[in-house]
Parts: C-alpha cells; sequence; structure tokens
C-alpha cells in the first residue's frame, strides 16, 4: 500500500482509535492500529474485541492495501509532526514514513490477522441529532455500575426504543438515571439493548461533533450495535443478559414536592458531606415551612447545618441520601431549578428539572438511606 | 472446497463422542479428564476451531484452516474464542480498566466476556486447560454460568485432578475421559514437532503416554528437571544425601513420576537380570551400575513414592516430601557397608 496524506488528518484518527486499543492486551496485534488504503480514503480501525472504532479521512492513494502499525507508538509520533503531507508505505512487515526530511520505518504485523468487523445482517435503525445522542449519554451513563462483582448488565446503559421514542436508562441498583426523547426517524416496534457504558462515552466522545448519528443493530441476535456519523463508526458488543425492570423503583405517584435552586443545594451538599464523609456520606434533608435544612454530623469532624429557600408543596418531610450520589444526579440535571418528588421517608424519592431541555424529558430516582 | 483437518493422536474415543453430535445437540460445558500430557487442551482448542470454522461440513469435527475464522484462532484474534491455563483468581481491580488490562486472565475477565453477545453471531467458545480455582470467590463468580449459560455458549474444562473442582461445578460438566496414549502415538507426536527419530522413539519409550512428560524428558538443557531429579537420585542411592535441586511445586510430581521410573527399571534390572529391556533409555549406564534391588525393597519403596505422590497434590512442603522419599532410598547402614 501506498498514499499520501495530511499530518493533521492523520493524526487525529489514529489519535482517537488509539484510545481504544488496550495498552496490557496479550495479543501483540490487538496493540495495533489497521490502516486500510482504499479509493480516495484512508480507514484507520482499532479494537478491543469489545469496541471497535473506525475513521476514516481522504489521502490520495497510490496503490490499495493495508497495514498495521502500534498504535501508542504510532499516534506519539504522528502528535509531534509538524502540520504538511506525509507519505506512508505498508508491506506486512514494515511501515515506512516519510514527511519532509524525516524517514522512520516501523515493525509491522500482518493485516489479514487483524479481527474484521462483523460482516453481519443489518437490523433496526434510527438516527438522531448528534447533540442529543451526547447529551443523552451524558444524563445517563454515569448511573451505571462501576463494579464488575455485579455484573455486567448493570455495567452497561439500556437504550429502549420504542416506534419513535428513545430512553436510555443507567442504574446500580442505588440509583436510576433516565432519559428520554423522540426521534425524527425512529423504528417499527420495540428494542431493548444493553450496551456496555465504555463504549457510550467512546461514542459521545468521537461522534458528537457530528451534525447526525446513525445507530443500527447488527446480526441476527442483534448481537452488535453500530453506532456511525460521518467518516466515523463504533462497533460495539452488547450486553447480554435481561435488563431490570427499572420502572418497579419509580413510585407512582408522590405526596408532596420541593422546588429548589440545584446550584445551592450541590453548594451546600459538597459541604456537609466534608462533614458527613465517614458515615456513607450521610446527610439529612429536612423540609418544612418552604425551607430545606440540610444537616451532617459525625463524631470525628463534627455538625453541619445549611439552610435554602425552597418551594414547597405538601407535608413535611425530613429524609437522608447520600450526599455523593445527591450531588452527581444534581449535577447531571440541566435546570437552574429542580424539582425533588417523594412519597415518604423511606421511599424512592425522583429528581428532574424543573424546565426540561426542549424535547428530552430526564428524571433520577435515588434510594434514601435508613436515618 | 478445502479438506477439512482434526489431528489428534490417540484421542478415538472423545472423537467418535464428539462425532455423534450436531451443533443443536452440543452440550453447553464439558470437562476433559485425562492425565497430563494425553491431548485434552489440543482436542479442546481443535474442537473449539471446528465450531467456529466458516466450512460447510456435515459433521461437527473438521475445520479448513483457511476461512477467516480460522485465520483469526490462528492468530489469536477470534473474538468469540477465550482461552485461558492454569489457576484462576477473582481479579478484583480498578473497575475503570477495560477488559483485560492485567496480564493474566482472572475469573471477571471471563464473567464479562460471558456477559457479552456473540462478535461473530455464532458460538462464543471459553477453554479454562488444566482449571483451577485460586479461591472459593473465583469458582463462585462462574458458576451462575455453569448453571444457566447464556444462549451459544460452549465452556470447555480440561483438568488432571477433577476432584478438585467444586462438586456444584462439576455436576454441571459432562465428563469426556481421555487415557494415557500408546508409545507410537507420543512418537508419532514428537515426529510432526520435528524432533529426530531416534529422539521420538525415546520420547515415546520415557513419556509414558504423555507428550508433556515426554518433552520434558527430551529437554536436555542444564536445569532440564528430569537429568536434575536423575543425579539426586543415583546420589540418594549410593547413600549420599545430596540438595534436592529439582524439588518445586511445580515439578515435584513429574520428579516423583521419574524417580518412579528409575525404580521399577532398578527392579527389573535385578530381578530379570541386566540384559532386561528398561524405560529410561537416558539412565541406562548409571542403573546397571547399581546394586542389586531385593524384591520386598522394591515394592516397598514403590509404596512409598506412590504415598508420596498422593502427598505432592495436597498442600504439604515439597521439600518434606523429597526428604521422605530419600529416606526409602537411602540404603541401609550395612548395605552401604
Amino acid at each position: 500500500m501506498k498514499f499520501t496524506c495530511n499530518t493533521k488528518d492523520i493524526g487525529a484518527a489514529v489519535g482517537a482509535a488509539s484510545k481504544v486499543v488496550n495498552a496490557h492486551t496479550t495479543v501483540p496485534i490487538l496493540s495495533n492500529v489497521l490502516l486500510t488504503a482504499d479509493g480516495e480514503k484512508i480507514s484507520v480501525r482499532a479494537t478491543d474485541l469489545e469496541v471497535t472504532l473506525e475513521h476514516a479521512f481522504p489521502a490520495e492513494v497510490a496503490e490499495s492495501g493495508s497495514v498495521t502499525v502500534p498504535a501508542k507508538l504510532f499516534s506519539g509520533y504522528l502528535s509531534n509532526l509538524p502540520p504538511g503531507l506525509l507519505e506512508l508505505t505498508g508491506t506486512p512487515t514494515r511501515a515506512s514514513v516519510k514527511c519532509e526530511r524525516s524517514n522512520y520505518d516501523f515493525h509491522a504485523l500482518p493485516a489479514d490477522e487483524y479481527p474484521p468487523l462483523p460482516a453481519a445482517q443489518k437490523g433496526q435503525r434510527f438516527s438522531i441529532s448528534a447533540k442529543r445522542f451526547r447529551d443523552g449519554v451524558n444524563a445517563s451513563i454515569f448511573a451505571a455500575s462501576g463494579e464488575e462483582a455485579r455484573g455486567a448488565v448493570l455495567m452497561g446503559t439500556l437504550l429502549e426504543l420504542e416506534n419513535d421514542s428513545l430512553t436510555m436508562a443507567a442504574t446500580d441498583g442505588y440509583r436510576l438515571a433516565k432519559w428520554q426523547t423522540t426521534l425524527e426517524q425512529g423504528i417499527s416496534g420495540t428494542e431493548k439493548y444493553i450496551v456496555p457504558s465504555r463504549a457510550l462515552a467512546e461514542a459521545a466522545r468521537n461522534l458528537g461533533s457530528a451534525d447526525r448519528i446513525e445507530v443500527c443493530a447488527l446480526g441476527a441476535q442483534s448481537n452488535q450495535l453500530s453506532i456511525s456519523a460521518q467518516d466515523t463508526s463504533i462497533v460495539v458488543r452488547l450486553v447480554d443478559g435481561q435488563y431490570p425492570n427499572y420502572g418497579q423503583v419509580i413510585p407512582p405517584k408522590f405526596d408532596r414536592n420541593v422546588n429548589v435552586s440545584t446550584a445551592q443545594l450541590i453548594s451546600a451538599l459538597k459541604r456537609a458531606e466534608l462533614v458527613a464523609g465517614d458515615r456513607a456520606s450521610m446527610v439529612k434533608l429536612a423540609v418544612s415551612n418552604q425551607t430545606m435544612i440540610v444537616t451532617a454530623n459525625s463524631d470525628v469532624a463534627g455538625n453541619a447545618y445549611e439552610e435554602l429557600e425552597v418551594e414547597q408543596q405538601g407535608e413535611d418531610l425530613t429524609i437522608a441520601f447520600n450526599a455523593r450520589y445527591l450531588v452527581e444526579i444534581l449535577n447531571h440535571i440541566d435546570s437552574a431549578q429542580t424539582l425533588m418528588e417523594f412519597l415518604g421517608p423511606l421511599s424512592p424519592a425522583v429528581m428532574r428539572p424543573l424546565e426540561p431541555a426542549e424535547g428530552a424529558n430526564q428524571m433520577y430516582v435515588l434510594m434514601p438511606l435508613r436515618q | 472446497m478445502s479438506e477439512l483437518r482434526f489431528e489428534v493422536a490417540g484421542c478415538e474415543g472423545p472423537m467418535q463422542f464428539f462425532s455423534g453430535l450436531s451443533k443443536a445437540t452440543i452440550a453447553h460445558a464439558y470437562l476433559f479428564v485425562g492425565p497430563q500430557g494425553v491431548g485434552k487442551k489440543t482436542f479442546a482448542r481443535q474442537l473449539a476451531q471446528s465450531l467456529l470454522c466458516e466450512a460447510h461440513k456435515d459433521s461437527l469435527l473438521g475445520y479448513d484452516g483457511i476461512c477467516s475464522a480460522c485465520k483469526q484462532i490462528g492468530a489469536g484474534t477470534h473474538p468469540d474464542l477465550m482461552e485461558s491455563s492454569g489457576a484462576l483468581k477473582i481479579g478484583e481491580r480498578d473497575s475503570s480498566l477495560a477488559f483485560g488490562e492485567t496480564e493474566e486472565m482472572t475469573a471477571r475477565d471471563l464473567v464479562r466476556q460471558l456477559s457479552l453477545q456473540s462478535y461473530a453471531g455464532g458460538f462464543r467458545i471459553f477453554i479454562l486447560g488444566d482449571v483451577d480455582f485460586a479461591t472459593h470467590h473465583a469458582a463462585n463468580a462462574l458458576l451462575k454460568f455453569f448453571e444457566d449459560p447464556p444462549a451459544s455458549v460452549i465452556l470447555l474444562l480440561t483438568s488432571a485432578t477433577p476432584g478438585r473442582l467444586l462438586p456444584t461445578i462439576r455436576s454441571r460438566l459432562v465428563e469426556v475421559q481421555f487415557s494415557s496414549l500408546s508409545s507410537a502415538d507420543v512418537q508419532a507426536v514428537l515426529t510432526t514437532q520435528g524432533y529426530s527419530p531416534a529422539d521420538a522413539k525415546l520420547g515415546g519409550v520415557l513419556g509414558q503416554g504423555s507428550v508433556t512428560r515426554a518433552l520434558a524428558a527430551l529437554d536436555s538443557g542444564e536445569d532440564n528437571p528430569r537429568t536434575e531429579t536423575m543425579r539426586w537420585f543415583f546420589e540418594v542411592v549410593n547413600g549420599e544425601v545430596p540438595q534436592a535441586n529439582w524439588v518445586t511445586r511445580e515439578t515435584l510430581d513429574e520428579g516423583l513420576e521419574t524417580i518412579k521410573t528409575l525404580v521399577r527399571d532398578w527392579t527389573v534390572l535385578s530381578i530379570a537380570g541386566r540384559d532386561a529391556p528398561i524405560l529410561a533409555l537416558d539412565a541406562e549406564k548409571n542403573l546397571r551400575n547399581l546394586r542389586a534391588l531385593r524384591a520386598e525393597d522394591a515394592t516397598r519403596i514403590l509404596m512409598r513414592i506412590t504415598d508420596a505422590q498422593k502427598l505432592a497434590r495436597t498442600n504439604v512442603s515439597p521439600t518434606l516430601v523429597a526428604e521422605m522419599v530419600r529416606m526409602h532410598l537411602s540404603p541401609a547402614p550395612s548395605a552401604k557397608s
């Protein structure tokens, strides 16, 4: 293979792909990125066998073909090149790069040993604006479990499709994030995909600046999901399992609610958490007379007391939460005011933006702590 | 259509068993049981390759070696085939790390891979060679998958000591027995691995039905445990008290097997005469120079070595086991004089 391209284009493509590469893999070829020259473009692919990222950019191709080069090394080299043109010649064992007055030879591994993209049949597909997709990912994946011991299902995020409705839901058993939007181009019927949250974060980072994102299920049993935009695509293996029926933890009705300033509550909780640190970050919220009192105490650190003005409807209430979880939820609420809904001190509480962003519904459920 | 292959020496029984199955009737988990070095892992790898091979075939066994799946298996990059060997630890670590970001495979890695859908849309195959769970946590992390396996997952476990597996796991596996190979089979395998006819013949005898043992015996390096074991043996039976440098947790069992062979040959030479055929051809000269061994002493020593082999599979200090064997091999004071 032989091609000439812009150093900036190849640097960006290899840089993005190398983030997918697992630096500690025991399979040498998976430390490499695959460069394929075909027609008038070069595609750069990297995989850890769970997430595969492919990015294409234009180039002047003199000879078609493929070569694999060590991802981190090549990415480091490219990021230090000045703007200009680069010529790459690839053989099964070597990739030679010429750029201005520098010549480099990189050891390569045979490209035909690189795992191919699954040539699976395509299933249901939908498209969504890239910004909305990124918003959905940001609003939901943080609530997924980070503990491998709790299983891959809870480490994933559920993408639930019902005609033109898309819901992203993630839970670790203590909190639940649910984000819903209406698609311009939906699917017919219903589909559920459990996507590794890491892959969604990768997709949001790499595709978030595009205009629209196409999502397509691959394989007879929808084993994989392709998320693509313009010249970049991410193929991710889906989690095999049954996602918990998260709707069961959302109380069907509430008997009191509080409208509170999001920023003020975050600020108060962060201060109170410093005191509550050694007691599972437990803070108490006491709502009474249009006031919320945030308290925390510990034998070691002392006592915390914060007062906030709120709009209260319904009876008074004292409820305790893990401050860290509550702050994390509030950080993802895209509204100056947060609506908190309660059924009692031991029932799950719901938080949502008072003025939701256009075209999307956000909702968070948090389990209270026993006081 | 290219010719299909499936070549595992001396495994006619398992081959017949799997030939009678189809992709629809194959069970979700098998335990290949048999001595070390008889082809259990080789069979498991070739069975996995047969199941993943894209070539059309009437039987379950056989792969073409040239399709995309076979090439990926050859390169170790097939996403639907995972292989681990030895003791599995639970693998608690920072959850921000991606799958496989440790040098060794852990039970958590396996659980994660078992939880993902197939890459190519077919079977997902997991080979756990010489399977052993370092802790109950590791075993329990995988138990759910043995009880209720995900669709299209096939687990192939191999073990020379199946008794070490939890009964709850073992009861979920279909056991397939692999017996010791014939000398001719071992010789054939060594020949295909490039050994000269003379070395292959010697390996066939010394291997005693195990290719692993034959390879260890043919290893002529200075730190070869077999050479070291034989040196220790002859010094002991000649009344010396040498350092047991060959003794480690990993080499003890193999070393005791070598000593057993040497005692067997010593007995044969003592009873049947100096011209009797022996197994340890590489120690022939030393064996023929040994004093005669009485039949009752030979029986006693062989029984004690068998006891030591049992102890070697427990948590007893390897050095103590070797010392016990040394005491029984050492000549009585009168014989020494």
